[in-house]
């Protein structure tokens, strides 16, 4: 798909402007649009969907909160500069420089910077945060950790020192879900678990998957500590293929168990372990064992 | 209820111990686990063994134990009343099978 394909896109949020800005407004954030898609063609979010979709979203939450011309063209352009080749001087050119200052000072404007004198900026970024922590269960989980702090110990405080309380408990609220989600799930580490037993429950009947690992999910945060959860995990990972074979065989003749089953059930078992070492390998940045 | 008796592995006889030893109680998988010190590897697949034969029953954790507690809830098993019979009768003849063993075992070893 190309820039030029993606315009679909913007309708929704002329449609939203079209009764309080003026046809030449309308066509300035077309074109700051137009102009965002090209520069961040290619580029893609943490979960699948086009970058651009981020700006956009920025833009119509500008646009709902009743801010003007510039600031919806700012936010439809807030990362062309800290995130694509864009020149500043280009952006100058095309939008002026009230647009292109703001963009260059929310660039600027991090975590631990002093806050700039200009509230447009802090807003911009506010509306920035507000999307990214939407979406944040996307990104790895410590970072979703740091944004979370940074959001409640940076962003909140702004939100309310300039009046916007309904962003201000919006984001609060994502921040502080966030973590007492991560806070529970023992900081990611029962997360990577249950996507290697995710993974390893393929073999399992498609009927009792979901059950088993939302047994699991559970059972993981009952060991004590980490090496006991290990434990846990591995264990239960060489153990898939016999519960498989017993799940599709719940009226199984253990007295008479044939030969067959036997065979399936070692064939299982060593498909199981290939995959567990494939598992390791790659969480330990190696493609295999080394015996020393 | 079926009557098929599964393989009366060790770690099954464990397991069912554990179970007979309060047959009203419920426990979920880790801990049975712990308590038999067997791998979760072992315990799952005797367990999916013996609910398949209606011996046990498991249940999902009330929301209001699991949701104060900030965690997923737990998947609890218990022995049916037609199973801890059963249990009971496996266990008994496990054991008379081990005593005839160890009884076969010192004839022989009396033997000259």
């Amino acid at each position: 798909m190309t820039a030029q394909s993606q315009h679909g896109l913007v309708e929704p949020l002329l449609a939203q402007l079209s009764g309080s800005f003026s046809p030449a407004e309308l066509d300035r954030v077309r074109h700051a649009f137009a102009f965002g898609a090209h520069w961040h063609d290619g580029q893609w979010r943490y979960n699948g969907d086009r970058y651009i979709t981020h700006p956009l979203a920025a833009a119509e939450d500008a646009a709902a909160a009743g801010l003007d011309c510039t600031m919806v063209c700012a936010a439809l352009l807030h990362d062309v500069l800290a995130d694509t080749g864009c020149a500043p001087s280009l952006l100058r050119a095309e939008f002026g420089d009230e647009v292109a200052d703001l963009v260059e000072r929310l660039a600027a404007f991090r975590y631990g910077t002093a806050a700039p004198d200009d509230d447009r900026v802090i807003t911009l970024k506010l509306l920035d945060c507000l999307h990214n922590m939407r979406t944040i269960e996307y990104v790895d989980t410590a970072k979703q950790m740091s944004k979370s702090r940074e959001t409640l110990e940076w962003l909140v405080p702004h939100a309310r020192r300039l009046g916007l309380p309904v962003v201000a408990d919006e984001l609060e609220e994502l921040a502080r879900h966030r973590i007492e989600l991560l806070a529970a799930e023992g900081g990611g580490e029962i997360t990577a678990t249950l996507c290697a037993l995710r993974l390893g429950s393929i073999m399992l009947p498609t009927a009792a998957r979901s059950r088993y690992l939302e047994e699991w999910a559970a059972e993981l945060r009952a060991p004590a500590d980490q090496r006991g959860r290990r434990r846990f995990a591995r264990q239960l990972m060489l153990g898939l293929p016999r519960l498989s074979v017993m799940l599709r065989r719940p009226q199984w003749k253990d007295r008479c168990a044939g030969i067959m089953h036997r065979v399936a059930e070692s064939r299982l078992a060593r498909s199981g372990r290939k995959a567990l070492h494939w598992l390791l390998g790659q969480r330990s940045g190696r493609g295999h064992y080394s015996h020393r | 209820m079926s009557r098929k008796m599964p393989r009366m592995t060790l770690p099954t006889q464990l397991v069912l111990g554990e179970l007979i030893a309060d047959p009203t109680r419920r426990i979920h998988g880790f801990e049975l686990c712990a308590a038999t010190g067997q791998p979760s590897g072992t315990v799952y697949p005797i367990l999916a063994r013996l609910e398949g034969l209606g011996w046990l029953e498991s249940e999902w954790e009330e929301p209001d134990v699991h949701v104060p507690a900030g965690r997923p809830r737990r998947r609890y098993y218990r022995l049916t009343e037609d199973g801890a019979a059963c249990a009971r009768m496996a266990l008994r003849a496990a054991e008379a099978s081990r005593l005839k063993a160890a009884a076969r075992l010192r004839t022989a070893g009396a033997r000259p």
